[in-house]
């Protein structure tokens, strides 16, 4: 039960789902940018590589026990795939913002469900050290 | 250069601050929108603000930024009225070429813009609390 990785998917379910909501976050802020074209993570494939030990941290590391941290990093431009716009637009800026707007929401909910898994794991080892208590 | 959620504030107070540009250029289109002078060179132009997208040193997606603010060349509109103080040798006096349907949506544009980037914030700062959270 404590292994190295007591949160099993769910730690690197989050940095895909931190990664997401930047991608997501920069769509929206690129609405009215001439020629902008919308990207999303492939979530399916960015998962994998994440388990994989692939999507390095990008924080700087500097000493063998430093911690990296989540963003979206080199690694992460292969992952991004263009969305297609449902509808033609004018002036090239494919963004639909509603789209953006529902994918961030349903990102956003899936990473607290992330972090109430994680909580629940949390709350089961509490329980098992302090004897059942 | 700040990372993971932190980075979402970035992104989005990047892109509050490019549509209060935007939304100030249109203010003072539409203030201008009315003024009148007596040649075609001396006519007020409409501003323009132009966006572009922003990635860091790594090219990571980072949030937008206006390049530039330029003047729109539209002909002004001349309009016969000897009367008019300002009129030239012919009579005419020239009105600013500003749309004001034009700047009005673009005006509904931006602020709706500015709310959905207020939103993101308010959101992000709501993620980063339940990750502070964590084991409590």
């Amino acid at each position: 039960m404590l292994g190295n990785n007591i949160f099993g998917i769910h730690e690197q379910a989050l940095t895909v789902h931190v990664q997401r909501a930047q991608i997501l976050a920069h769509n929206l802020a690129n609405t009215s940018t001439p020629d902008y074209q919308p990207k999303d993570i492939n979530f399916k494939l960015a998962l994998a590589q994440a388990q994989d030990g692939l999507l390095a941290p990008s924080l700087m590391t500097t000493h063998p026990q430093h911690v990296g941290g989540m963003g979206c990093n080199d690694s992460m431009h292969a992952l991004l795939e263009t969305r297609v716009s449902s509808q033609p637009h004018v002036g090239g800026n494919t963004v639909d913002s509603h789209v953006e707007y529902a994918a961030y929401a349903e990102n956003t909910l899936r990473y607290l469900a992330n972090i109430t898994f994680m909580n629940h794991r949390l709350q089961a080892l509490n329980t098992v050290l302090s004897g059942g208590r | 250069m700040s990372d993971g959620l932190m980075r979402l504030f970035d992104i989005s107070g990047s892109a509050m601050r490019a549509q209060a540009l935007r939304l100030n250029t249109i203010a003072s289109n539409i203030a201008n929108a009315n003024q009148v002078s007596s040649t075609k060179s001396s006519s007020f132009q409409a501003l323009k603000t132009l966006f572009e997208a922003r990635y860091d040193e790594n090219g990571v997606c980072n949030g937008v930024q206006v390049t530039d603010i330029v003047r729109a060349n539209q002909a002004p509109i001349p309009e016969f009225q000897p009367q008019h103080p300002l009129a030239d040798k012919d009579g005419y006096i020239y009105r600013t070429p500003v749309n004001i349907i034009e700047e009005l949506t673009e005006s509904m544009s931006a602020s709706r813009a500015l709310e959905v980037n207020a939103y993101l914030i308010e959101s992000g700062k709501k993620m980063i609390e339940r990750m502070l959270q964590l084991g409590h």
